[in-house]
């Protein structure tokens, strides 16, 4: 793979600079403000506490509710189907049984969105779970990654033109390169084991063309992982510090 | 740290907030009466958007602007739209329900359309770009994210301030009626004229057995416990932009109008830190702009190579700090000096800029100090217009007379010095209770002096039995100027018995 820099300088292996503010909310159980490069979320963890109606809760495990909201305009369909993304990602990943007839409830509010916000609200509700003590499994950590350049010349860009039938894998675009990409990737796994949680895939691909995206975007998770393993850890012995 | 239901609220609650308050001075947070909390602000600005996230003590808020071309209202073709949009997020306190637009969203939003496009804060007609055609809807959405008592005056705070961040994009029009939006990097974004900036400031009321206590800037404890809330909106020119006062208990306007003075104060001081935080912010938004301009290597600084990342085998460095800084923590937050006496624990101890919060604590009630130098001398330039009134039972309305000149003098420096200690906030001198404080305390404090005489005729050891007779006969000569006393009666039963003195003592 030929070594072109994207607009802000990366390369296409490079995921932007990521950032965490752990435990800034005063109510909620748990809290994150997670950012990568110029995309931010805040998320809150509420739980495990009592549904509100009785008749939600389970008698073995324990509900999971996701609400997503945007930072500008009101609700669409798209925000409903990433609170399912959401929701059906850390099902896998929150010990639910341990936590029978009871509701936890994850609220993300994207404080800007400049490209890849599922991945980074995923990986933001991994450090708020934390943050609340919630018992999980794993750390549930996501990526997405993207391929520049348009397969036909119908809808390529005049800048592109000069690289029609070249094809870059992007790791962690932003939303500029969201905009002109011809497929879009984004995967979440379980930190340190090989099976794939949840991939959401949108666009044209070949089969190789999505092996090889799913295994960059795999690099990336592992990358996010100890990025979220060394936060954590540093909370932790701050607020040791902090007591004594 | 997680509250996750908040305080529950009790009986006990109830009567440690009244009785915290009875003192005069001093809250259950360690604030003084006219305090308002400790406000951060961050600011963020992308493409077509700006956002602030407000801090206001324990409550936080997040208000975003944007902005869309599209056709204007028929009826006015040359004036842009500003739409507000309140939110109390399902993250602000654990048991908001799944209704869209519950009442408190709904008046919040109300109070902020009135402050802020009401009173023509923003000029409306420079956002248009073709007559009829095309003008720019501003949306700010503010979001709720923490419920900390007092959401009125953080989320107007954050959506004036987020208006203020916001650079609209320029435009060029060509000749079929074509607008042309520019990127920013493109074209310079151009800020909104704004021509005055309105804050909201809240008091919340207080029934204390029939007398009224008005502090500025309820937390969610004193929240529960107040019996009544006004909201006034002001700007820097001490003009008002709205006042707010829907239920709650009756007050009467002397009281009503010493708030506003307080509420001009206050907003004077958070009018001039929302200008230097703006200024700061809009410095590092230009200089991340050009940074991103010059892209390449500056930029690539920022960004986490994988390999790099992936050497966890790399020694952990324990005092590396990977969160940012600039929000405030549970030791900002809380003022931990007065309740307990040790000098070296003062101000949230720990290792989170303690240095930074004293000067930042300094700077603000410099500030106020000189505003309320300001107000008193303004007041007195501007001779024929009622004063601040301290309820005597006669007569404030009309003309200013040199005892009520006397009187405003006397609580401008009791501000002031309010003001002078409050930087160190330790103890400190004993200032006199702020104006919209409880109008008894002043009186009685005042008519006490002039019963000195009074005071030297009891003839007791027990000094604290005598200060109570004092009190108890100076309240009761001037029974017949304070109506609907409830502790009248009692004062003038007391009065009437020869040995009062245990009596007195028993009744406070």
């Amino acid at each position: 793979m030929r070594r072109r820099l994207r607009f802000d300088g990366r390369t296409g292996d490079q995921i932007r600079g990521l950032f965490a503010d752990q435990g800034i909310l005063n109510r909620a159980d748990g809290s994150v403000r997670f950012g990568a490069g110029n995309t931010s979320v805040l998320v809150a963890v509420y739980g495990p506490a009592q549904p509100a109606q009785q008749k939600k809760e389970k008698p073995d495990r324990a509900i999971i509710e996701v609400s997503w909201r945007a930072d500008k305009g009101a609700q669409t369909s798209a925000d409903a189907e990433r609170e399912l993304y959401v929701r059906r990602t850390l099902e896998e990943a929150v010990a639910v049984a341990r936590y029978p007839r009871s509701v936890i409830s994850v609220v993300v509010q994207v404080l800007c969105d400049d490209g890849s916000v599922l991945s980074a609200a995923i990986n933001a509700c991994a450090m708020a779970l934390v943050d609340a003590g919630v018992e999980m499994i794993g750390m549930p950590v996501a990526a997405t990654a993207c391929f520049s350049g348009s397969g036909s010349a119908a809808a390529a860009a005049p800048e592109q033109l000069q690289h029609l039938g070249e094809s870059h894998l992007q790791l962690d675009p932003s939303a500029s390169e969201e905009a002109t990409t011809r497929a879009t990737v984004m995967l979440a796994v379980l930190a340190g084991s090989d099976g794939i949680l949840t991939m959401k895939m949108t666009g044209q691909l070949g089969a190789e063309e999505l092996f090889a995206a799913s295994e960059a975007a795999r690099k990336a998770c592992d990358a996010v992982s100890v990025y979220l393993r060394r936060a954590v850890e540093a909370k932790v012995l701050r607020d040791v510090a902090n007591l004594q | 740290m997680a509250i996750r239901d908040g305080f529950t609220h009790t009986i006990n609650t109830n009567a440690f907030v009244l009785e915290t308050l009875r003192g005069g001075k001093q809250r259950i947070d360690g604030r003084e009466l006219n305090t308002l909390r400790q406000i951060a602000f961050q600011f963020t600005r992308s493409e077509g958007q700006a956002s602030v996230l407000v801090q206001w003590g324990r409550t936080q808020t997040l208000a975003v602007v944007s902005a869309e071309v599209v056709p204007p209202y028929p009826d006015r073709p040359t004036d842009g739209a500003l739409m507000f949009n309140v939110e109390l997020s399902k993250m602000a306190e654990a048991s908001v329900g799944l209704l869209r637009a519950s009442p408190l969203a709904t008046e919040i939003t109300r109070i902020i359309e009135r402050g802020i496009r009401d009173s023509q804060a923003l000029d409306t007609e420079t956002l248009c770009i073709v007559a009829g055609e095309k003008v720019w809807q501003l949306r700010v959405d503010v979001h709720i994210l923490d419920n900390g008592g007092n959401l009125v005056d953080a989320a107007a705070l954050a959506a004036i301030a987020a208006l203020q961040h916001f650079r609209r994009p320029d435009v060029t029009v060509s000749g079929e009626g074509f607008v042309e939006v520019h990127h920013s990097d493109e074209r310079e974004a151009q800020p909104l004229a704004l021509h005055h900036v309105p804050l909201c400031i809240t008091f919340a009321l207080f029934d204390d057995m029939g007398k009224q206590r008005v502090v500025v800037d309820p937390d969610e404890v004193e929240e529960a416990v107040m019996k009544g809330r006004v909201t006034i909106a002001l700007n820097a020119h001490r003009e008002v932009c709205t006042l707010h006062k829907n239920g709650g208990m009756a007050m009467s306007a002397e009281t009503l109008l010493a708030c506003a003075d307080v509420a001009a104060a206050k907003v004077v001081a958070l009018h001039e830190r929302l200008r230097e935080e703006l200024q700061k912010a809009d410095a590092a938004a230009r200089q991340a702009r050009e940074q991103r301009l010059r892209g390449g290597a500056a930029f690539a600084s920022h960004t986490a190579h994988l390999a790099s990342l992936m050497q966890a085998a790399q020694p952990m460095d324990e005092t590396a700090d990977l969160t940012r800084v600039g929000h405030l923590g549970y030791d900002d937050l809380h003022v931990t000096g007065k309740v307990r006496d040790a000098p070296e624990r003062a101000l949230g101890g720990g290792a989170r800029g303690l240095q930074g919060d004293e000067a930042a604590k300094s700077a603000l009630f410099a500030q106020m100090a000189k505003a309320a130098a300001d107000a008193s001398a303004g007041l007195e330039s501007k001779l024929g217009k009622a004063p601040v009134g301290k309820r005597k039972g006669k007569d404030t309305a009309s003309g200013v007379g040199d005892a009520e000149l006397d009187e405003f003098d006397k609580v401008a420096a009791g501000l002031k010095q309010q003001a002078a200690s409050g930087a160190r906030s330790l103890g400190g001198t004993v200032s006199a209770p702020a104006p919209a404080a409880d109008d008894d305390a002043m009186d009685s404090g005042s008519e006490e002096e002039q019963v000195v005489v009074l005071k030297s005729s009891f003839k007791t050891g027990n000094e604290a039995a005598s200060d109570m007779a004092a009190a108890a006969s100076a309240a009761a000569a001037k029974a017949s100027a304070q109506a609907g006393d409830s502790d009248d009666d009692l004062m003038a039963a007391v009065k009437s018995k020869p040995k009062g003195k245990g009596k007195a003592r028993q009744k406070k």
